[in-house]
Parts: C-alpha cells; structure tokens; sequence
C-alpha cells in the first residue's frame, strides 16, 4: 500500500509539474515593457471573418475604414481614400500603397474579397453573417442559393475594391469599423481553424499574438510591419483571463494589472473616495442601452395609454441612483450617446417620470388606479442585478398605477427563447451598439421585417428609418432619427428605454489612454509613461 | 510451504484483476446510460448555442447554423452521430471555441483541476481526520468544543467567502501569497485550503461520530484489558475500523474535487475545468456538456472502485468478491 501511495504521490507531483509549467507566465507587467489587463472570458477562436469582434482581433487585423468618435466621420485605415457612387451602391475603396502582412507578403484589395466572402460564406457557419446582408447577394450566398464569388465585393487590382450594396446606405461605412477585417487567406486556408494560434497567425494590424494559453493569458506584441508602427507605443500587452470582478479588482490594487473594466458595483463608492484608487477610476458612456419590451399583441398593453401609463410610472433616477450606482445615464430615447443619430435627453423626446400623468393615462385607458387590470408578468434573464432593477420596477408600477406585478427570471439561453416568442407582457432588453449609427438599433429591433409578431410595429415609422438610412446629409438622418424616436418611445412607445450603460474602469497612472468613449479600445492609441 | 503462500497470494491477485475487470466493464453501460440521459435532456432545454444573450440571431440565420452542426436533424440521430464520435475517441468540436475539440479541452484544463482537486483533498484529510479523532477521544472537552466549533465554521463559510477572505489578508494586507492565477505552488495555496476546508469540517464530524461509536466497542475494550497500548488501541484496532465511513465518503469527494470547482476556480482565476460544467450548461455547448458529463461518471466510478479496493485493505473480512 505505501508503495501505491509513493507512486500516487510521484504522479500528482509529475502532474502538477505539468501543469503549473503549462500555466506560468509572468504575474503582471507593471514596471516591465508593456502592460497587463483582464478578459472577463476567454476569447476562444477570435477570427473575425467568423465570429463576434473580439478585442484581440480588433488590435490585429485592419479594418477598410476606422472611426472619428469626435466628428463621427470615417477616416482611412487600410483604404487611404473612397469614393460612393452617385447612386450610393457602389463604394471603390483605395488601399495605401505598401501595406504588408507579418509574413512580408503584401496586403492586397483580394485579401478584403477574401475576407467578406469568408463573413458570408454558408460553410463559415459565421453568427455575424447577418451583419453583412447589405451587400449585394449577401443573403442568397449565406442560404447557399449563389456561389461566393457572386457577393458584390471584387478586388479590380492590388489596391482597389469595390463594394455594391443591394440599396444605399449611409450608415456602411459606420458599419466597416467593426466589420470586414481583413483575415490572410493562404494562412487561414493552410491551417484551418488553427490559423489563429501564435505559430500560425499572420496579421497585419498593430499587435501580433505572441502566446495563447486558453484560458489563461494570451500575450500581444507590437507587429513592426504594421504601416504605422512608429506610433505604437506600449510594445506588449499581456491579457490574463480573470472572470470574476473581485478577483480583477484585486488584481489591480496589488499591481498585478494595469487596466480594469470590470468593477464590482458594489466597490464604486470605495474606488471613488479613495485617495489612490479615485484618480485612477474613469466613468463615461457605453454604447449599451437597457430598455423594456412591451408585448402589444394582447391586454392590456395593446392600448397606448396604458404604455405610456408604465413607462411615465418608472423612475429611472432611481434605478440608477439607487441600483445600479456606476454612473449609468438615465435614458429616455434609444441610441446611445457617441453613436450617429442619438437624440439627447434634453430634447425632451420620450416620456419623463410623472406620476401623476401616469395615473391619468391609465384611467383614461379604463383602468382607473389599476382596477381591472390583468396581472403583469415581467420577464428577465436571471440575473443578480436585473432582479434587483426589475423588483425596484415592480414596485414602482405597484406603488402608483395599482398594478399587480409578478416577477420571472429566466436562465439567459431560454430567455432568449421566451423573448423571441413574446412569452411575458413585459421583458427586459439590452443593445450593444455593432457600429456607432442609430440605423444598428432602428432597423435590427424595430423595423416591421424583424423581430416577433408581439412587439411594435408601425409603418410610418418605418418609412422614416429608411429614409433615414439612405440619407446622405448628417443634419437630416439626425432629424430623422428624431422623428423616428419620438414615434417609438413617445407617441407609440413600443418599448421603455430605461438608461445607458457606463463605462466604469481602472488605469494604473504610468498608462494614458484616450479618455473619449471607443467602441472597441485600439491599444495603438495607447501610452506607457 | 512457500510454494502455498505463492498460490494464495497469485488466486488473491486473480481475484482482485477479476474483479478490477468486471467493475471496469460495468463502466461501459453505465456512461451509455448517463450518456443518453444527459443527451436526451439537454436537447429538451430550450435555447440554442448561438445565440448572444441580449442578440438574439436572425431566425434564418439559426436555422443555417443549426443545420451546419446538425441540430436540425431528429435528436435520436444527433445522439448516434455523437455516440459514433466518442466511440472512436473524439468528443466532438466546441460550439464556441471552433479551434478547440472538447479533447483538447479536457486535456488541456482536467490536469490542472485534478491537481487542485488532489491537493484540497490532502488538507481536508490531514486536517479533518486528525480534529475528528481528536474530538472523539477527548469527548466533551475543551478539545472537543474547538474542534467542532472550526468544524462547524469549516462547513457554514462557503469557498464564495472564504476565498475573497483568505485573499485580502494573505494577498493584499500581508502580501505573502499572489493574489491569483495558476503557474506556481504559490498560487496553488489559497485556493487548495478554500476548497479542502470545508471538506475537512465534514469529514472530522464523520471522524469524530464514527469513532465515537468504535471506541465503545467490546473489541476495543478487550484490547485495553489486555494491556495493549493506547496508541496501539487508537490506531491499530478503533481508527482502522472508524474510517470506513470516512472512506465511503472519500470517493465521490475526490471525484467532486478533482473534476473542477467552478467557484474557486473563477475566484482564483485558474483555467481548470470547472467552470466548463456550468458554463457549457449556460452556453448550451452541447459536445462540452456531454465530454464534461461522461468525465465526471467515469471519475465518479473509478473512485469509487478505489474506495471498495481500499475497504479490503482497511478490514480483510471484507472480501471484494461479495461487493
């Protein structure tokens, strides 16, 4: 027996060798040339033809265009110039000349070709192909009805493409900041899905993954054929996969991480009044909205007035204030601050707190004080602070309109289920913003042609969000956008926006980073003193 | 004479691969039952894997991806594809990580589980059983009391809170240990005593109860009144017999232990397998659910062929022929 034990021993000493040989790295790069941050999860296979933008292949791989959140204007990233066709279809992209993948093969308009094919491609299996059905006979490939080489992108040389687009669309060149990195052909077809590890991957954006570690640590290092790598600063980036919040704030303060984004609620207050943690805490906009849905196909939210009786009952003072606490905006319209097309609080849009006129509306839609009105359910996906927002709700709606109000959670996938099927008379939202253009949310929430049958339509409504989409001049797509709120969450309000998310992170002061709201940090702009 | 000892000794080592191999072979129906309940089950739980929470896909675009992983097809048929797979050793692919099989992910994440796994269960071993026998010889003493008091405390604080704790003093007030990660006998510290301490509370009470109900036994009393030591009465005669329980429950705790605690593991950052379990669940990554699920069994049922190995080893007179 001893000796089976000996041998026991032996084995988990071999094993634990192993598998702490496996897992080294280094335990932070404060003071060492780079930084170190957190993944909330691990990014699993990041490529960006196939999957959800993931931070990791933002910094790698070169978009056609990025974005001025400044002046909300494009500007050039691989493609140096463009020009839209008089009938707003047909972009023509011109590449900078001199472009280079990390392996020293040129970056070239086939590589681009490549890449959107790859997006729509029904042997992808890519969630984001949606995202791409703009483009002319995006959708009839995706259903495999036409080849690949039938999609409206084509590289007329080297440094030229052009992309035609099934009608116009202002909101495109938005759209390709977060959408159609370019992805290396020969490397992607040589290796399969196994492209993206570090002895495979080519890249040509900024950083180059180095080491990959799942779950782990994934380690960037500055890509010198990057064409503007003179100005990248930090020349390595080590993201260590922490998923709890505590954890990474822990991290931080004993200098094991330079940069947090994920913070407990619940240590706001403390971070804010301390007097090292204070300066180094940032609060700003995210491109998130959390709203409410109402389900308008049965009583009684089928009646306007008894829509707007709710959403004027629901104090979103208080659930910022008092729950949520992490700097969130109330909202009263839809489309966050940042994004092309926002319509701010301040105009008045939407439907204010009033207690009173709730009352009034709600009597006038023949429920006076709540008499006679069915039993609310409110559905969420269960989770900690969605209840506690939707119990804060409850009460409200209980205290002033006389409203019986029951509660559902639901675990995230099957809620997912219930939403689409309008399963509750009311059910919480979110939105992360795809692209910075009021069109992201409008058209893929709202429109008739999408979503379930339950939830608001209207076709007023929709003849402004296409008008608005194919506008050319800013002025009148905001105008617009205006009109089109008003519709939605004032005069019909199919759904109650209740705030915008924030942006609430940690930055050690050796680093400077953009202090502007970004839809996805670019650590190219980054700088360690 | 020799020769007697060398048949007795080579038919009870016959007996003992006999049996090794009946029980190995029950392994085999017995994942092809979890297999199919866990199958069956997951595909009744509404929801798909591509879905993004608050992003639910187009309609039509679910439908082409269902059809490309072949969730379109009748379940019955998805589980003879599956089971067609895992026969032949291949798992399947993981819906969200496309470049990583569920074999890659057991190889890559269970040795680093099952490390963490073994060391909390030494600290619940080396420290329950030795505060149950304690608290069982010094009955109702001082002795006792503590002991059953850091017992009870063992059991009421969770690995949620005592995990936080254990890093706010060690890590950032004393600064003697890293807060988190995995890649060091260091890092290995805190989160091996979260996850064994609460195992040691409950198996000093097991200790401490069983020995309690030994130690009045007429063999134990014979033996004193025999002169015998009371070490040699204590170790050799009431402790061996006590663990029999404590061994029963050693088993399905090892195979709990060493497949993964999720809430430790996310606590401490460590890229074991724990959080696979549940977060395939969430996910409804459905070859990952299964790979995870058909681990667990086959861990669960090793163990416990240990736990009836060691039964013979603790007390002869029980023959692993009859369990």
């Amino acid at each position: 027996m001893t000796r089976v034990l000996g041998v026991a021993l032996a084995l988990l000493v071999a094993v634990a060798a192993g598998s702490f040989a496996n897992a080294a790295g280094e335990s932070g790069a404060t003071g060492q040339a780079g930084i170190s941050l957190a993944l909330p999860g691990d990014p699993g296979n990041f490529d960006p033809a196939t999957n959800w933008l993931h931070i990791l292949a933002a910094q790698q791989f070169l978009t056609l265009v990025d974005w001025d959140y400044g002046s909300s204007e494009p500007i050039p990233n691989a493609a140096e110039s463009w020009t839209v066709s008089e009938d707003g279809r047909t972009y023509t992209f011109t590449l900078r000349s001199g472009l280079t993948w990390s392996d020293g093969s040129p970056v070239t308009a086939a590589d681009f070709e490549y890449s959107f094919r790859t997006i729509v491609d029904p042997e992808s299996a890519a969630p984001i192909s949606y995202r791409a059905f703009v483009i002319e006979n995006a959708a009839a490939v995706n259903a495999g009805e036409q080849p690949v080489s039938a999609l409206g992108v084509h590289a007329v040389d080297d440094v030229t493409l052009t992309i035609t687009l099934t009608e116009p669309a202002t909101w495109f060149l938005s759209s390709l900041s977060s959408m159609g990195h370019s992805v290396p052909s020969a490397a992607r077809e040589a290796h399969g899905t196994d492209w993206v590890k570090p002895e495979n991957i080519v890249v040509n954006g900024p950083y180059k993954l180095v080491e990959a570690v799942a779950e782990d640590r994934y380690v960037l290092e500055r890509n010198d054929s990057y064409f503007d790598a003179g100005n990248v600063d930090i020349p390595r980036i080590t993201f260590f996969v922490v998923k709890d919040a505590s954890t990474q704030l822990a991290m931080y303060e004993a200098g094991e991480l330079d940069f947090i984004e994920s913070i407990p609620p619940g240590e706001l207050d403390r971070i804010r009044d301390d007097d090292m943690l204070g300066p180094e805490y940032y609060n700003g906009p995210r491109f998130v909205v959390y709203y409410y849905f109402f389900n308008m196909a049965k009583p009684p939210f089928n009646q306007v007035l008894v829509r707007k009786a709710f959403a004027a009952a629901l104090d979103k003072d208080t659930v910022t204030s008092r729950i949520t606490r992490g700097g969130e905006v109330p909202a009263t319209t839809m489309t966050p601050p940042g994004s092309t097309g926002h319509v701010p609080n301040e105009t008045g849009i939407g439907i204010p707190y009033d207690p009173e006129q709730a009352k009034a509306w709600l009597a006038q839609a023949g429920y006076p004080n709540g008499d006679g009105l069915p039993e609310i359910e409110l559905g969420y996906n269960a989770s900690q602070l969605h209840q506690n927002i939707a119990q804060a709700i409850q009460k409200m709606w209980q205290d002033t309109l006389g409203a019986t109000v029951s509660l559902r959670g639901v675990e995230g996938r099957a809620y997912s289920v219930n939403a689409a099927q309008g399963a509750h008379d009311v059910w919480r939202m979110g939105w992360g913003m795809d692209y910075p253009d009021a069109h992201n949310i409008h058209m893929e929430l709202f429109h008739s042609s999408v979503g379930q049958p339950a939830t608001f339509k209207n076709p007023e409504y929709d003849r402004i969000i296409e008008e608005a989409a194919v506008a050319s001049d800013l002025a009148t797509r905001q105008q617009l956008y205006r009109i089109a709120e008003r519709i939605l969450v004032q005069d019909q309000v199919g759904v109650i926006p209740i705030y915008w998310y924030a942006d609430n992170s940690l930055t050690k002061p050796h680093v400077d980073r953009p202090q502007t709201p970004q839809f996805m940090k670019l650590f190219k702009d980054w700088e360690v003193n | 004479m020799p020769a007697l000892l060398l048949g007795r000794r080579a038919c009870r080592g016959i007996a003992v691969l006999t049996y090794l191999i009946r029980r190995l072979l029950w392994l085999v129906p017995v994942l092809g039952v979890i297999s199919a309940v866990t199958f069956f089950l997951m595909h009744s739980v509404p929801g798909n894997p591509f879905d993004q929470e608050d992003k639910p896909l187009p309609p039509e675009v679910i439908a082409r991806l269902e059809a490309h992983y072949h969730l379109d097809e009748p379940v019955w048929r998805q589980y003879l594809r599956y089971m067609g797979g895992a026969l032949r050793g291949d798992l399947g692919p993981s819906y969200l990580s496309k470049d990583r099989s569920v074999n890659d992910i057991i190889a890559r994440h269970f040795p680093v589980s099952f490390v963490l796994g073994t060391l909390s269960l030494g600290v619940a071993v080396v420290i329950g059983i030795p505060l149950g026998i304690v608290s069982a010889l010094r009955q109702n003493t001082v002795a006792d009391y503590v002991s059953m008091f850091m017992a009870v405390s063992g059991v009421s604080v969770p690995a949620l809170t005592l995990g936080p704790l254990l890093m706010w003093g060690l890590a950032l007030q004393l600064g003697l240990l890293p807060v988190a990660r995995w890649g060091s006998w260091q890092q290995a510290v805190m989160p091996a005593f979260t996850l064994g301490i609460g195992q040691a509370a409950i198996l000093a009470r097991l200790t401490r109860a069983s020995m309690l109900q030994v130690i009045r036994e007429d063999y134990v009393r014979t033996a004193r009144a025999k002169g015998v030591s009371e070490r040699r009465v204590i170790v050799h005669h009431a402790l061996r017999n006590a663990l029999i329980p404590v061994v029963t429950v050693l088993g399905p705790l090892f195979a709990a232990l060493v497949t993964g605690s999720m809430v430790v593991e996310q606590i401490f950052a460590i890229p074991g397998l724990g959080d696979f379990y549940v977060g395939s669940v969430g996910d409804r990554d459905y070859p990952v659910i299964m790979g995870t699920t058909l681990l667990y069994t086959a861990v669960l049922v090793i163990a416990n062929l240990a736990v009836d190995l060691a039964y013979s080893w603790i007390d002869p007179r029980i023959r692993l022929e009859a369990t």
